[in-house]
């Protein structure tokens, strides 16, 4: 006779008590949450099954082979499953959800960061429309002065020109009338213009003035 | 030499509607996942029904896992249909829940049929250690609790539950070895 020495591990023993239903409650308990997830609990319980069946000279327990049929009558395709059909397995869907979350996150990032960016468009622009002073002769800076075209005779006070707008003349402190456009001048003072101005009758242009040169 | 195919070919062919894969995983699965429903349970009948029930619903949803993981997804359904079965039995005011060697002692037939078995097995037992011996006649045939046959043997619980195991496991081994 051989006394033995307890082994170390003890999930066959465990599984053993529990399957004789001799495990204390709480510890019965906390094996059923281990079956939950660990293969080898499960494989433990299964063993211990097969081995008290050689106790009582019996062959292992075995389920009646009907249940075979039962099954495979359950699975047996419908006109459902025909109208359905299965799709196959392409992936576990968490992947598919962290790849989605992936590229939706990419993308915001990649609008947040084109958002930041600065304006970089440089150059003049090509036609500027300066608003008028209450006083023509006030408010202009030093080097351009407001001058009319020769040919194009002053309207009348208060008569709209062509260009009002009907809600700038409804408001005029709303949106004043251009009264021209800007125009730069040269290296000789001699004005220079860099868009063409659309026809406007008795619009005072700005042009710099050569004796600020 | 056959090839032997894995889970996932025989899950592949099942989806393609082969029936020869069906029986395949059957064998292959059958038993021991209804011995642990039967360890869950400790009812034939009830393992049976839930065995049924995990096969269904495990192989209705066959698409939508993946093969290389079917066996732990088919022990997962197995554990909740026996929770469920669990459940369901504790509702029942008359449920019995023996311990296992007593349930499958309880499926061992006629009276003229068990004491054939108990002479067998007897005869079993005289090539066992006699220490596991003595832990396997106390608790399957004197019908004490681990912790009484313990104490009646003078010995650690654990290392009851050590000669009880390892005699089973040699019990196992001849039982099948006559059979075979």
């Amino acid at each position: 006779m051989r006394d033995r020495v307890p082994p170390t591990d003890e999930l066959p023993l465990t599984a053993l008590r529990y399957a004789a239903g001799e495990l204390p409650p709480a510890e019965a308990a906390a094996f059923e949450v281990r079956l939950a997830h660990d293969q080898e609990a499960r494989d433990a319980l299964g063993e211990a099954i097969r081995l008290s069946a050689a106790a009582l000279d019996r062959p292992t327990p075995a389920p009646d082979p009907l249940v075979r049929e039962v099954v495979r009558e359950a699975l047996r395709p419908t006109v459902l499953s025909w109208l359905f059909p299965r799709r196959p397995y392409r992936g576990h869907p968490l992947a598919w959800a962290g790849l989605g979350g992936t590229v939706a996150a990419g993308l915001t990032a990649l609008g947040v960061w084109l958002g930041d960016q600065p304006d970089d468009r440089t150059g003049p622009p090509e036609v500027v429309d300066v608003a008028p002073p209450a006083n023509p002769d006030v408010g202009v800076p030093a080097g351009i002065q407001l001058v009319k075209s020769p040919d194009t005779p002053a309207p009348p006070d208060g008569a709209p020109s062509r260009n009002d707008r009907s809600a700038s003349a409804a408001d005029p402190a709303a949106e004043p009338e251009s009264p021209g456009r800007a125009v730069a001048s040269d290296a000789e003072g001699k004005p220079e213009r860099i868009a063409p101005a659309p026809p406007v009758e008795s619009k005072p242009t700005l042009q710099s003035d050569p004796g600020t040169k | 030499m056959t090839h032997e195919l894995t889970d996932a070919e025989l899950l592949t062919r099942f989806r393609a509607g082969h029936d020869a894969a069906l029986g395949r995983l059957f064998e292959r699965y059958e038993g021991p996942v209804f011995r642990f429903l039967f360890g869950v349970l400790r009812d034939h009948h009830q393992a049976e029904d839930a065995l049924q029930e995990t096969f269904v619903q495990a192989l209705r949803k066959a698409d939508a896992i993946d093969p290389a993981t079917f066996r732990g997804w088919l022990y997962t359904v197995a554990y909740q249909q026996g929770m469920l079965q669990k459940r369901r039995a504790r509702r029942r005011p008359a449920a019995a829940e023996p311990g296992v060697l007593v349930g499958v002692a309880a499926d061992a037939g006629p009276d003229a049929e068990r004491a054939d078995d108990l002479r067998a097995v007897t005869e079993l037992l005289a090539e066992l250690p006699a220490a596991q011996r003595e832990v396997i006649r106390l608790r399957v045939y004197d019908g004490l609790r681990f912790r009484e046959v313990a104490e009646r043997v003078g010995c650690p619980l654990n290392t009851a539950l050590a000669r009880m195991h390892d005699g089973l496991k040699k019990l196992r081994a001849l039982w099948e070895a006559r059979h075979a």
